[in-house]
């Protein structure tokens, strides 16, 4: 069969369903550069390519009481410009289908105190946040948060 | 087609905010489901409870009781969620109790008092009363339009 030359692609993006100590969201794959199982052990100061490496635990930069990760879990490793931003969490499961991205509408998304959500999916029936990690990852690398 | 009348007669869900009773205009309501935990979203404003999935689509939750400036108390099994569509916008308002769908005259309708204060009169477009009760009219364009501006 022919294949038009040019087609839309309406094919869900690959998001990532991270837990953090007490929640679950949604991370687009494109955002991520390395996902790392990390254990107890200190983290380097320096990544291989000698950027200084920024740490931070994902859940409580989006809420306070979202702390507390078990001493082996994961990260997300975000490649900046200048730095390296390592996103920890608890865990990282693939989403191989989710649902279409929706918006959060007028009521929130402009009164959000930070710009970090893209929308969110609905899975199983329960609304799930889809992060925009890149923009936190940026924030945390400028030190605003 | 016959156009609405000024005096024809609306109706109106009767609900309880904290110890308040308030109306809300029939025709935006869809329909009136239980509470269930929503989705909460970082970042957001304390009356917008969270995200909640209605019928596979994202739909916040208004809590109308902190909207009005009101305690929230947590919910029980009388909790109930509202679903209600203006223009475009569709959202759930958070009540503590849905008491009945009445009918009001408009001679049962009454100017807000000036003695209300701002903030809460600015949601009202009326008063009346249920038996004994003041009830509070609440405008829903005047509601949409808080929850777009400040919050």
């Amino acid at each position: 069969m022919v294949q038009p030359s040019a087609t839309i692609d309406t094919t869900p993006p690959l998001l990532l369903e991270v837990r953090t100590a007490i929640r679950c969201y949604l991370v687009p794959r494109s955002h991520v550069d390395y996902l790392v199982k990390r254990g107890a052990e200190p983290l380097p100061e320096r990544d291989e390519r000698g950027r200084p490496l920024v740490a931070h635990e994902l859940g409580a930069l989006l809420d306070p009481s979202d702390l507390g990760l078990p001493p082996r879990h994961h990260a997300l490793m975000v490649t900046l410009r200048r730095r390296t931003v390592v996103l920890r969490v608890a865990r990282i499961e693939t989403l191989t289908a989710p649902g279409p991205l929706q918006p959060l509408g007028p009521f929130i998304t402009p009164h959000l105190a930070r710009p970090w959500l893209l929308g969110a999916v609905v899975v199983a029936d329960m609304p799930i946040l889809v992060l925009d990690l890149r923009r936190i990852a940026a924030d945390v690398a400028l030190g605003v948060v | 087609m016959t156009q609405p009348t000024s005096n024809a007669t609306s109706e109106f869900l009767l609900v309880r905010v904290s110890d308040e009773l308030y109306a809300l205009p029939s025709t935006a309501v869809r329909e009136v489901a239980r509470w269930r935990s929503p989705t909460p979203v970082p970042g957001a404003p304390p009356v917008l409870q969270g995200i909640i999935s209605q019928r596979g689509v994202v739909t916040p939750i208004v809590d109308l009781r902190l909207l009005l400036g009101l305690a929230a108390n947590a919910p029980t099994r009388a909790t109930r969620l509202i679903m209600m569509h203006h223009e475009n916008c569709d959202f759930a308002l958070l009540v503590d109790a849905v008491l009945d769908l009445t009918a009001l005259p408009p001679s049962a309708l009454a100017p807000t008092p000036t003695a209300l204060e701002a903030s809460r009169a600015r949601l009202l477009s009326s008063v009346a009363r249920h038996g004994d009760r003041p009830l509070g009219i609440l405008s829903i364009a005047a509601l949409v339009a808080a929850l777009q501006e400040t919050i």
